[in-house]
């Protein structure tokens, strides 16, 4: 019998985060077999809108999401530079997936995209539409499962214009 | 190369010892117990990165510095530690440093990512002997403000903008709110380079004397890595010198001369001259009218106004050019405290310095840094936002500059990212 397929660790950044508290879906990220998604301590911290807080808690508490943190000195070490170019919960997660040869999920360009792709390759890397996607196609949301008035929302979502790729998405 | 655990605690534990810290102290700043901590300095407990922050901003060091290459031995803080013991007991003094090296690391960080180049090698340095006495202290600082205004040829005009002098002499500065006490600081290390910091909660016009004040420090003090300036070490001669050097720079002795003879006044009661015709020498001699001569209140205003200092630093400049005798110093000093100066210059319509705006200059140009890293692509959206939170800009207010100035990235043909499932 074949060895089953390995589970593949995302750390998640903290505009996909609330791009899909915005459309109240944070439980995709715990139903999409043979993945699963981390949040380092940095990123959590980073969302502090009350409601925003109370859906992240909630996701942590039914296991959706989970927290990391990075100990390892060389892990340390790579956060300490990637934090001269980027924010806390930007190079929590790069120094992280870097270090673990995870992947990233995030939805920022310029800098921290090009640093991902430097440090990750293209293979490593998703964003929103990239996450919608894999839940269509696993079956945890249906192409009508993101009602119009929630890729609206989607489209006003801070650091992530989303329309456009939601629409490619489904 | 990164470092083991092991030698991570040790050098979190030299940090904390430098800064004179208890690990009770450092538990609380962290948010562990103080067991935690000792565990941590041993190398038996990981260190989180969301720590590690925390540590670096404790001790005030580049975050680097305990993961990776050889720490740095002797920093700016050990510096002023040793030179001012006392300093790492006062907390809201060690906060503000705290701030301030921060701040003068991300300033560091976005000009060598904007590859804005200082060349501290041309700043001007003047090896003196400290002075012994107060006399000597004073001499020192008139002396080096007149060969500075010389080797920058400046002659005796006004100085408009002293921190953009400082600037283009390879000076960083800042403006920090620091305790009342503290009028400004110098630290000089090779990751900040040379930062001045003024109390940004004081006057304008104050502020450009203590960027003038830690100018001297930074020429004459610098081996020293660093020095604090407080109103209550005013006796010492160092601190004596530089509020000699800051007068004297921004007010130069002929410079004010020259103003005041503009007014027509500053002439003794009686003026004599001698004329020589090789047999033999006439003399003349005139009085002024009686009083003519006077310095009076509007006169040290637009003197004030002239040079860009208080009416206060006027008048002791007029007082110690002996412009003005020690009884004529007091009744103006008395009518300054009494509000006089004030009205005076109100009823010139001499436009007082929009503090503000004035407090604010840094704020704009540590920003355009940020901004244009950004433009550049150098740093991330993220980290501008923790940029502009350290100098109290809202989130709305930058968010809203950015989407104004066609910073923000608005294109919404966002790529779908999805590596082969």
């Amino acid at each position: 019998m074949a060895d089953p397929k390995p589970v593949r660790l995302v750390v998640v950044d903290a505009c996909v985060l609330i791009n899909l508290i915005h459309v109240n879906r944070l439980d995709i990220l715990g139903r999409l077999k043979g993945w699963e998604f981390v949040v380092p301590e940095q990123v959590s911290e980073e969302i502090s809108e009350p409601g925003q807080v109370r859906i992240l808690h909630e996701a942590f508490r039914d296991g959706y999401i989970r927290k990391e943190q990075s100990t390892e000195p060389a892990e340390l070490g790579v956060y300490a530079k990637l934090r001269q170019v980027m924010g806390r919960g930007e190079a929590a997660c790069l120094a992280m997936a870097h270090a673990r040869n995870w992947m990233v999920a995030c939805d920022e360009r310029g800098r921290f995209h090009r640093e991902c792709r430097l440090k990750l390759s293209d293979q490593r890397v998703l964003n929103t539409p990239g996450i919608l996607l894999l839940a269509i196609r696993h079956s945890v949301i249906d192409a009508e499962g993101l009602s119009q008035n929630n890729r609206s929302t989607l489209a006003r979502a801070p650091g992530g214009q989303m329309q456009g790729a939601a629409t490619q998405a489904m | 190369m990164a470092v083991t655990q092991l030698e991570l605690g040790k050098r979190l534990r030299a940090a904390r010892e430098a800064c004179h810290m208890t690990q009770d102290e450092v538990a609380r700043h962290v948010g562990v117990s103080r067991a935690t901590i000792a565990q941590m300095e041993l190398g038996n407990r990981a260190v989180t990165s969301l720590e590690l922050d925390r540590f670096a901003y404790i001790y005030a060091r580049d975050m680097r510095q305990f993961v990776s290459g050889d720490p740095e031995e002797d920093d700016s803080l050990v510096a002023l530690f040793r030179l001012q013991p006392e300093v790492s007991g006062q907390d809201e003094v060690f906060a503000a440093l705290r701030d301030c090296l921060a701040l003068g690391r991300e300033i560091t960080n976005l000009e060598r990512l904007l590859e804005i180049d200082r060349n501290i090698a041309a700043l001007a340095a003047y090896p003196l002997p400290p002075p012994r006495t107060k006399w000597e202290a004073i001499q020192q600082g008139d002396r080096i403000a007149a060969e500075e205004r010389r080797r920058l040829g400046i002659g005796s005009v006004p100085l408009p903008d002293v921190a953009g002098l400082l600037e283009a002499q390879g000076v960083r500065t800042a403006q920090v709110p620091l305790p009342e006490d503290l009028s400004g600081l110098t630290l000089a290390e090779s990751d900040v380079g040379v930062l001045v910091v003024a109390n940004r909660s004081h006057h304008f016009l104050r502020r450009r004397f203590s960027y003038a004040h830690e100018y001297c420090h930074v020429m004459l003090d610098r081996e020293q890595k660093g020095a604090i300036s407080r109103v209550s070490d005013r006796e010492s001669f160092q601190e004596i010198r530089a509020n000699s050097f800051a007068a004297c720079f921004l007010m130069p002795g002929s410079g004010v001369q020259e103003f005041v003879r503009g007014l027509a006044k500053g002439n003794p009661s009686r003026l004599e001259a001698d004329v020589f015709d090789e047999d033999g020498a006439l003399h003349a001699q005139a009085r002024p009218a009686p009083g003519s001569q006077k310095i009076q209140m509007y006169d040290v205003v637009l003197m004030a106004q002239h040079f860009g200092v208080s009416r206060v630093a006027a008048l002791y400049r007029l007082k110690n050019l002996k412009l003005i005798a020690d009884s004529e110093f007091e009744a103006l000093k008395a009518q300054e405290e009494r509000g006089v100066g004030a009205e005076v210059a109100q009823l010139l319509g001499l436009p007082e310095p929009d503090h503000k705006q004035a407090r604010n200059e840094f704020r704009h140009r540590f920003l355009a840094l940020g901004l244009e890293a950004l433009r550049r692509g150098e740093i991330t959206r993220r980290k501008l936002g923790e940029l502009a939170a350290g100098v109290d800009v809202a989130a709305e207010e930058l968010d809203s500059v950015l989407a104004e100035s066609g910073l923000e990235e608005q294109d919404d043909a966002i790529d779908l990212l999805l590596p082969g499932d």
